[in-house]
């Protein structure tokens, strides 16, 4: 099995934007066109996460000569249309009929978070349904303590602590994304990171924190996660997921050697 | 005609996505008169495999896809789960029976160093034979996602190999099956679907 290089993106009412801190998100374009974008830079997976807090959606650019979805899920079959490699999609997921309304519209797996906080049987619930290969945990934390709700609810668990009850409960897959380093650019949190990949035994893949492409490379070397993500920096350099993939592989990690066409 | 089997569980839409993306001619179908005037089946999936037994059978499709296969000499493709149910049973679902088109049976991936469970992701994929499109011993990236796999008895239908020899694709007779997902393995898995589709049909 390969690793896995990710390209995650946020969403908010509609548009992709660029997060930090979890507070500051500028709009950097629309989500169509970046998706056959990524199509042809055959990425290897994508992660949606919509922060949006409200269900407003931003209709009002349209100099993109695309069209603009009106709500998350007609969004969702869009991009499904334009990629035929995995996508997973999050992001306001509380109930067991969200996580279908989602897998029905293409996506490969449904991303959750403060949903499993909220409701505890929501967990073991999807899993009966639909897999723990159809659901990944997307864990928020910050000193070592997972928070909900965007990153503003401190909640009473440790990240270890979390990352395990997830596992018991039949998640297929983490995305640790440590809130400290949003957009920060200062590399991964390589200490939880190692901590949590030799703990479970589920896949885990690292977020926040990527600023240039041996950030990738380190992540793995030391912290060896099943796969890496990172959102800004594909957006900010010309040919950055091609780059990143090529500084992989001349580092001797173990990627898809697949470049596409751009 | 190719007959997109319509279980009613959810990864239907990416495989629809595909066809059409290919412009291949389809019907989405849980009905047993479109099995019977197609001349190809596919037969996607996610979930357990005793949901998709039990599933098979409530539409009344157990039986057809089987005739259909075996006395049509109709191709069918069975991506992921759908190609665990060609199997006769599986350690997932202990005493419910497959379809039995092949023999063998689906069972827990071992513990490896190679891969962590659920197996989720590329691995470097080895054919041993012609398959879809694929040529023998090429070697080609395919996208996975499971957490069992299928093990045949007659290990000379395993037309391609990952990881630790994994079972990643058979071709026995007119049945095909992939464990990897072609619909979301982009233009390598673009291919075998085209390929499929390209195939000479069975009797209508």
């Amino acid at each position: 099995m390969r690793k896995r290089l990710i390209a995650c993106i946020f969403l908010k009412n509609g548009m992709i934007v660029r997060s930090e801190d979890f507070k500051k998100h500028q709009v950097i374009g629309n989500p169509i066109n970046q998706v056959k974008r990524f199509s042809d830079w055959a990425v290897d997976e994508i992660i949606y996460l919509d922060i949006s807090k409200t269900r407003n959606y931003d209709n009002r650019r349209d100099d993109h000569m695309v069209k603009i979805s009106s709500n998350k899920l007609d969004l969702l079959s869009e991009i499904s249309k334009n990629i035929f490699s995995p996508f997973s999609f999050g992001g306001g997921v509380r109930t067991v009929e969200d996580i279908q309304n989602i897998l029905q519209r293409g996506a490969d797996k449904v991303v959750l978070n403060s949903g499993i906080y909220l409701d505890n049987t929501l967990l073991p619930n999807a899993v009966e349904i639909f897999g723990s290969q159809a659901l990944v945990a997307c864990v928020d934390y910050k000193d070592d303590y997972v928070y909900f709700n965007h990153g503003e609810i401190k909640s009473q668990y440790i990240v270890e602590d979390w990352c395990s009850l997830l596992e018991r409960n039949g998640i297929g897959e983490i995305l640790l994304n440590d809130i400290l380093r949003d957009g920060k650019g200062c590399g991964y949190d390589l200490d939880t990171i190692k901590k949590i990949v030799d703990q479970l035994s589920v896949p885990v893949i690292a977020l926040s924190g990527a600023g240039d492409y041996y950030d990738f490379n380190e992540c793995f070397k030391k912290a060896d996660p099943s796969a890496v993500a990172a959102g800004n920096i594909f957006h900010f350099k010309e040919h950055s997921y091609y780059y990143a993939k090529k500084s992989l592989e001349m580092e001797g990690v173990d990627i898809r050697k697949e470049y596409g066409v751009f | 005609m190719i007959a997109l089997i319509n279980l009613g569980n959810s990864n239907i839409q990416s495989v629809i996505n595909a066809l059409d993306h290919l412009s291949i001619n389809y019907i989405k179908t849980d009905k047993i008169d479109d099995l019977k005037e197609c001349d190809k089946m596919i037969l996607p999936g996610v979930g357990t495999f005793g949901n998709g037994i039990s599933k098979l059978k409530e539409l009344n499709l157990f039986d057809t896809i089987k005739k259909e296969v075996v006395n049509n000499n109709k191709p069918i493709l069975g991506i992921c789960l759908g190609m665990q149910m060609l199997f006769e049973s599986s350690e997932e679902s202990n005493g419910v029976s497959g379809l039995g088109l092949i023999k063998g049976k689906v069972v827990p991936l071992p513990l490896s160093k190679k891969y962590k469970i659920p197996r989720i992701g590329w691995a470097d994929s080895k054919l041993n034979f012609d398959f879809l499109g694929l040529k023998k011993n090429q070697n080609t990236d395919l996208y996975y996602i499971h957490s069992y796999y299928v093990k045949p008895n007659d290990l000379s239908i395993v037309a391609i190999e990952t990881d630790i020899q994994l079972t990643s694709a058979v071709k026995y007779q007119n049945i095909y099956g992939c464990q990897f997902h072609p619909e979301k393995s982009h233009v390598s898995g673009l291919n075998i679907i085209n390929a499929f589709a390209k195939l000479e049909g069975g009797q209508v």
